[in-house]
């Protein structure tokens, strides 16, 4: 089947001969991939493969397990009732992802304010509308946390609510 | 580099909590349509009543953020007792100000004055919040295509 699929593209590399009155492709898969490779792209995976190695994948689990369950903690005690987060609490059946509710105030202000305040959150239905409407939600403020951040993202993100609750007074 | 301050003026937060013209009217004579942000999930559910070329009345159902929302309700008070033709023109003129329609000169009518509504200019500045502001307005254009208006 693939041998009878014409070609998307042409280009380098998925050539196999060309004449004036036509061209023959290559065999699969290069037929396919027409065009200069991925070259920079591969490079960088591989450095980025590097890096993560040297700080070991269980060790990265270790501290997205420990951000989140200070972030966990954090919210839930400074905002109490006022925030409702979705998932489990168990951080080790859960990624450093936090979806929430703040008050009710709708999530694109929530995430407008915290831009403000140089927190980058996502805000929406996450391109996942089924789950949503399963969860009853519109749509929810979503942090994540990874190597790159430490408490003091969490602190600041806690803070940006904190300032949200004073701009809508609601 | 534009602040919160022009976002969130206190006559958008004022709207936002206290909607007006929120809720339905019976169908017929009212036309019902809905509108909604697939990008936000923003949704309304507009009703509208024209009688005798005049938009007799509008009430709006939905959720969605602080600048969806009391665009919504402004745009209510906006349009409610305008001639049809005013309506749209208000519309467009709305439109122009939010910077997603050209100035027409050709306008048949004289729009009348944007009022509570200039408040909304700073959304311009917030290009992803935009498309929030202009919803209900959008919604209602359907609304008076659908009503033969």
């Amino acid at each position: 089947m693939l041998e009878a699929l014409p070609p998307l593209l042409g280009g380098g590399n998925m050539i196999d001969d060309v004449r004036l009155d036509g061209f023959t492709c290559a065999p699969v898969p290069a037929r396919f991939e027409a065009g200069t490779p991925a070259i920079v792209e591969a490079i960088g995976f591989g450095a980025a493969v590097d890096y993560l190695n040297s700080i070991g994948m269980a060790a990265i689990r270790r501290h997205e397990m420990d951000l989140t369950r200070y972030a966990l903690d954090s919210l839930n005690a400074r905002f109490g009732s006022e925030i409702v987060i979705h998932g489990p609490n168990n951080v080790e059946e859960r990624g450093g992802v936090i979806s929430f509710a703040f008050r009710d105030l709708h999530p694109h202000d929530v995430s407008q304010v915290l831009d403000e305040r140089n927190v980058c959150v996502r805000a929406g239905h996450h391109c996942a509308k089924p789950l949503m409407r399963q969860m009853g939600a519109n749509a929810t403020v979503r942090a994540s946390m990874y190597l790159y951040n430490d408490h003091r993202d969490i602190d600041a993100l806690c803070d940006g609510l904190a300032g949200a609750t004073d701009i809508f007074g609601i | 580099m534009p602040g919160l301050e022009d976002l969130y003026r206190e006559i958008i937060l004022d709207h936002y909590r206290n909607p007006r013209n929120r809720g339905e009217l019976t169908a017929p004579p009212a036309t019902i349509v809905e509108g909604h942000n697939p990008l936000c999930g923003d949704e309304i559910t507009l009703h509208l009543l024209v009688k005798d070329g005049v938009v007799a009345d509008v009430k709006t159902a939905g959720q969605g953020c602080s600048i969806s929302q009391s665009s919504a309700s402004m745009m209510t008070q906006a349009v409610i007792g305008r001639t049809v033709a005013e309506a749209r023109a208000v519309i467009h003129r709305f439109k122009h100000m939010m910077s997603i329609e050209d100035h027409h000169h050709d306008e048949p009518v004289e729009a009348p004055a944007l009022g509570d509504l200039e408040a909304l200019q700073g959304v311009v500045k917030f290009p992803v919040r935009i498309k929030c502001a202009v919803l209900a307005w959008n919604t209602l254009s359907q609304a008076l295509d659908e009503a033969g208006a």
